[in-house]
């Protein structure tokens, strides 16, 4: 029933979130001012990393889900990694996330960033 | 063996039950899965309590009941605030991108979704809850 957010800048435009322990209706607030704090910065793509996310309730999505609207109003975009399986459950179960936005695999994630950074140069 | 826990309308009230649904779950050996579940349908019942549920500001007590069966928990959730019958409310629109989705509403179709059968009742100005979560063994 604790939760740490923690937050790197990966490369430029791209911000790494990571949340540990339990998002939930007590806890939610501390991601949602981390992420406001992150979105201060313009980034272009937001990185959830939830391999230590143990637990996600309704709250708790909702940040997710607040972050994917100020993001695409933003011309940016949201990506989750290393779902855990009570959170994929969830998500599973409300249809939370396009498949094509989860990543199992830093590297997966990685080739993914390099192909939408790629296409920004050639635009 | 039945628990029976009162907490006040107030979230951080709710790690009471997280603490007792912990024990529960080593004393009967279930998994982490069923643990996670059993505490996810709580708590969206009970913060829907809790956001939604009262008209006015004073302090309530929610009752909560929690029975483990041969093969299933049966859990009760008891409180006076305005009328509310979840197995009612209107499903959230799944075919539309989380983030265009109306507020609300996600919670409690969690709730269905990850029990077994859900009564509903209304009886002396209270809302009278009971659910049941099949425990597999």
């Amino acid at each position: 029933m604790s939760l740490v957010v923690n937050f790197t800048k990966k490369m430029s435009g791209v911000y790494q979130i990571n949340p540990e322990g339990s998002l939930d209706s007590n806890t939610y607030r501390i991601l949602e001012e981390r992420v406001d704090a992150v979105v201060t910065e313009n980034p272009d793509t937001i990185v959830f990393d939830m391999a230590n996310l143990d637990y996600i309730s309704s709250l708790g999505i909702r940040v997710i889900a607040k972050t994917q609207k100020t993001m695409r109003a933003a011309g940016g975009r949201v990506v989750l990694l290393h779902l855990q399986p009570q959170i994929q459950k969830v998500f599973d179960i409300i249809k939370a996330m396009p498949s094509e936005q989860i990543f199992s695999s830093l590297q997966e994630l990685d080739d993914y960033l390099d192909r939408m950074q790629k296409k920004v140069r050639k635009t | 063996m039945t628990v029976k826990l009162v907490i006040k309308n107030e979230m951080m009230e709710f790690t009471k039950v997280v603490r007792e649904l912990s024990e529960i779950g080593a004393l009967h050996a279930f998994d982490q899965g069923m643990v996670d579940d059993l505490t996810l349908i709580l708590e969206e019942v009970i913060s829907n309590i809790i956001i939604y549920g009262y008209e006015d500001a004073t302090v309530h007590d929610i009752e909560v009941g929690i029975t483990v069966e041969q093969d299933h928990v049966h859990m009760t959730v008891i409180d006076d605030g305005k009328p509310f019958n979840p197995i009612e409310a209107e499903q959230p629109n799944l075919d539309v991108p989380l983030e265009d989705r109306d507020d609300g509403g996600m919670g409690i179709f969690l709730v269905k979704r990850l029990s077994d059968d859900i009564e509903y009742a209304r009886r002396t100005d209270k809302n009278i809850l009971t659910i049941i979560k099949k425990s597999g063994k």
